[in-house]
C-alpha cells in the first residue's frame, strides 16, 4: 500500500532525526596534567595513543591511602615512567596488559572508562579535554 | 549502565541470537516433507552435497547466478551491505580486542580505513535498499512495517558505530546507542526476516539439493547450471 509505505518511511526518517538530536554533549576545559602513554611504542597504531588525566589519577590514589607505587615501580633511576610492570611483559602482550590493568582498576573503583569505551582513552590530541574522565 | 549493557546484556543477546537462529535452522529441517524431500536428499548424498554447495556458493558471488544478473542494482545494494555486515561485526579492531580480552580468542582485525570504507558502503547499500523498497512496484505491494523495522535494525548499529569514530564530542552517547541497537539486532534476528542469516543457507542448500536430484538433476550431472 503506497500510503502505508510513505508513512512508514516518514517514521523511519523521523527516528533517525531524533537520534541525531539526542546525540549532543558538553565539553569541559581542564587545567590538569594531561599525559600521553608512550610505552609500548607502536609503529602504525590503529587508534590514537592513550591520553589521560594524570592529576585525577594522583588524586584518586591519594584519597585511597596509596601512593605513586600504586602505578609506578621504583627502580635505581627512580620511579619508572611506564605503567607498573608494562616493560616486563612480552612484546605481544604489553597492550593487553595495559588494557587489563587500566580498565580492571576502573571497573573496581567504579570510575573511568571501561574496556568497551575505546575512544574515551584513545583520543586525538586535537580533541583534548573532551574525554578526560 | 554501559557496564551492564555491554556485559551481561550482551551475553544474553548473543545467546538469544545463537540459540534462536539454531532453532530456526532445526525448524527448517523439521518442516521438510520426509517423503518428498528428506529421504531423497539423504539417499542421493553423492548429488545432494555438491548441489547444496553449488547453490550456496553461486548465490554468494556477485553475478554468480541468473537471479543476480537479472537485477544488477538490487545485487549491488545487497553486496554493498553484506560485505560490511559480515566482516565488521566479526573483525573490527574494537570488537576483536573486546573478544580477546574477555575470552582469549584472538581474531585478525580489519585495518581501520578498510573498516570505515566497508561501513560506509554498507550504509550506501542500505540507502539503495530503502529506495528500492520505496519505488519498486512489486515491493510496494509487499511492504509491511516489519520490512522497515529490519532495515532500521540494520542501519542503527552501522550508523552509531561510525559516529563513535567521527563525532568524538558525543562519543559516550553514540557508544551507548551502538551497544543498545547492536543488541536489539541480535535479540530480534531470530524473530524477524533477519533470520535469513541462517535460513539463507538452509533454503539455498535445500533448493540446490532438490535441483541436483530431481527435475533432471541426474542428466545435468548433479549440479544445477545457474
Amino acid at each position: 500500500m503506497p500510503i502505508i509505505t510513505l508513512r512508514s518511511a516518514c517514521a523511519f526518517c523521523c527516528s533517525l532525526l531524533l537520534l541525531v538530536l539526542v546525540a549532543t554533549s558538553s565539553q569541559s576545559a581542564e587545567s590538569d596534567e594531561i599525559l600521553t602513554v608512550s610505552f609500548p611504542a607502536i609503529a602504525n597504531p590503529s587508534l590514537p595513543k592513550v591520553i589521560f588525566n594524570h592529576t585525577k589519577h594522583v588524586n584518586y590514589v591519594d584519597e585511597h591511602g596509596s601512593d605513586c607505587s600504586r602505578c609506578h615501580r621504583v627502580t635505581k633511576q627512580g620511579l619508572s615512567t611506564a605503567f607498573s610492570d608494562a616493560r616486563l611483559q612480552k612484546a605481544g602482550n604489553q597492550v593487553s596488559y595495559l588494557h587489563q590493568s587500566c580498565t580492571g582498576c576502573h571497573s573496581k573503583s567504579g570510575q573511568g572508562p571501561a574496556l568497551v569505551q575505546c575512544r574515551a582513552c584513545h583520543v586525538e590530541a586535537a580533541s583534548l579535554g573532551a574525554n578526560n574522565k | 549502565m554501559l557496564q551492564t549493557l555491554s556485559g551481561p546484556c550482551f551475553v544474553a543477546s548473543l545467546l538469544i541470537f545463537v540459540v534462536g537462529l539454531l532453532a530456526r535452522a532445526v525448524w527448517y529441517v523439521r518442516g521438510l516433507d520426509w517423503r518428498l524431500e528428506r529421504v531423497a536428499y539423504a539417499y542421493h548424498r553423492d548429488r545432494s552435497v555438491s548441489g547444496a554447495l553449488a547453490s550456496i556458493g553461486k548465490w554468494l558471488l556477485p553475478g554468480g547466478t541468473a537471479g543476480w544478473r537479472a537485477q544488477p542494482v538490487a545485487m549491488l545494494a545487497f553486496f554493498l551491505l553484506h560485505f560490511g555486515a559480515v566482516l565488521i561485526p566479526l573483525f573490527l579492531l574494537g570488537h576483536t580486542v573486546l573478544l580477546e580480552e574477555t575470552t582469549g580468542i584472538s581474531l585478525p582485525s580489519l585495518p581501520p580505513n578498510v573498516a570505515d570504507i566497508l561501513c560506509i558502503a554498507s550504509l550506501a547499500g542500505l540507502g539503495l535498499l530503502v529506495l528500492r523498497r520505496l519505488f519498486s512496484p512489486v515491493l510496494r505491494q509487499l511492504n509491511t512495517w516489519k520490512d522497515w523495522l529490519v532495515l532500521l535494525l540494520t542501519f542503527m548499529p552501522f550508523f552509531t558505530g561510525l559516529m563513535c569514530k567521527f563525532d568524538a564530542n558525543a562519543y559516550d552517547t553514540w557508544l551507548l546507542l551502538h551497544v543498545i541497537t547492536g543488541e536489539l539486532f541480535l535479540v530480534l534476528a531470530p524473530f524477524t526476516k533477519l533470520a535469513h542469516i541462517v535460513l539463507f543457507f538452509m533454503s539455498r542448500a535445500q533448493l540446490g539439493m532438490d535441483y541436483a536430484i530431481k527435475r533432471g538433476g541426474r542428466a545435468r550431472g548433479g549440479v544445477f547450471p545457474w
